[in-house]
């Protein structure tokens, strides 16, 4: 998380390109929103005995489990301008990049706001986004083979939430590209996927590059907040 | 305390924890997975609504209206469920 916020706090000083980053998580964490209560959306006595790490966003939106051999994480850091103004625009642009990528891959997917991206309606991906002066760092989730029993007991689903969606469980409500093409896929066989689908929905070209010791530095420095109780539990 | 859990129209949740001394709000957190720009604003609404009557909240969130986006949630959302987390706590 320090690295994504580097990220925004770089390219908002004028520093850094507007940045595509593709990660995975090891070991598998979960990550929640902003403005979550951490006991209310996480089973930290799972996550604990499991020595899986929760760690709290700057962004908002919901908790997600970043399974470790089953999960690609996005993050992309874009200046705040044109259609990028508009917040609900902006999600359905940068969105647009992970709809085709599943279109390559063979899967009819569909953004639905606020912030959600769905396959044979069950949700595959979420994206959070939070903004600074002139930056947006939009971030998210795709799920490639996800362990859904993990998922649905670190995870705590307020049962309003499920009940709204006409489930009773997460695994009825989600799904991963795995289960979708019928056939396993690891996070590194959709990765070209993503920034093909990101080339063509943004109309730009990639240059791939390994992190700048600045980007490290300061992801390094904020690593401190990330890893704190204070900010973790501050609600 | 008294907890209000609402699901928003965007598909969004919002729960307000709220603490009531007669009719006035001891303490409250507004969370959920609901998204504002700038994130701050809700700390800040929070704090403002700290020994508040329950009659002034609808005036204390609409000052807030023009220093926010909500996405997911609106300022209608937070004032209803603070309502109905007091008519909780009425009956309680």
């Amino acid at each position: 998380m320090g690295f994504d916020e580097a990220l925004l706090v770089l390219r908002d000083r004028g520093e850094i390109p507007p940045t595509l980053r593709l990660y995975m998580w090891n070991p598998s964490s979960v990550t929640i929103g902003y403005f979550q209560r951490i006991r209310d959306v996480v089973n930290l006595e799972y996550a604990e005995e499991h020595g899986i790490p929760v760690v709290r966003r700057i962004t908002g939106g919901g908790a997600v489990y970043h399974d470790a051999y089953g999960e690609v994480t996005y993050s992309i850091v874009l200046d705040v301008k044109g259609v990028l103004t508009d917040v609900q625009e902006s999600y359905r642009l940068i969105c647009s990049g992970l709809v085709r990528a599943l279109e390559l891959m063979g899967l009819k997917a569909e953004f639905v706001p606020v912030n959600d991206i769905v396959v044979s309606g069950k949700k595959i991906s979420g994206s959070a986004q939070t903004r600074r002066r002139n930056t947006l760092l939009q971030h998210g989730t795709l799920l490639v083979s996800t362990d859904l029993n993990v998922m649905e007991k670190v995870l705590r689903v307020p049962r309003q939430k499920l009940e709204s969606h006409g489930v009773v469980r997460i695994r009825d409500r989600v799904t991963t590209v795995s289960i979708e093409k019928n056939k396993h896929m690891s996070p590194e066989e959709v990765i070209p996927y993503l920034i093909e689908g990101f080339r063509k929905a943004l109309g730009v070209r990639f240059v791939e590059e390994k992190p700048s010791l600045e980007e490290v530095e300061l992801a390094r420095r904020l690593e401190e907040k990330y890893r704190s109780r204070e900010w973790n539990f501050k609600r | 305390m008294v907890r209000v859990v609402k699901r928003s129209k965007a598909g969004k949740t919002l729960v307000v924890d709220v603490e009531f001394v007669g009719d006035r709000i001891a303490g409250i957190v507004i969370s959920g997975d609901f998204f504002a720009y700038p994130e701050e604003v809700v700390e800040k609404l929070e704090e403002e609504l700290r020994d508040k009557r329950v009659s002034e909240v609808g005036d204390v969130l609409k000052r807030h209206e023009g220093r926010v986006v909500l996405v997911g949630v609106t300022m209608n959302d937070i004032v209803e469920a603070i309502m109905d987390a007091y008519r909780v706590f009425q009956r309680s």
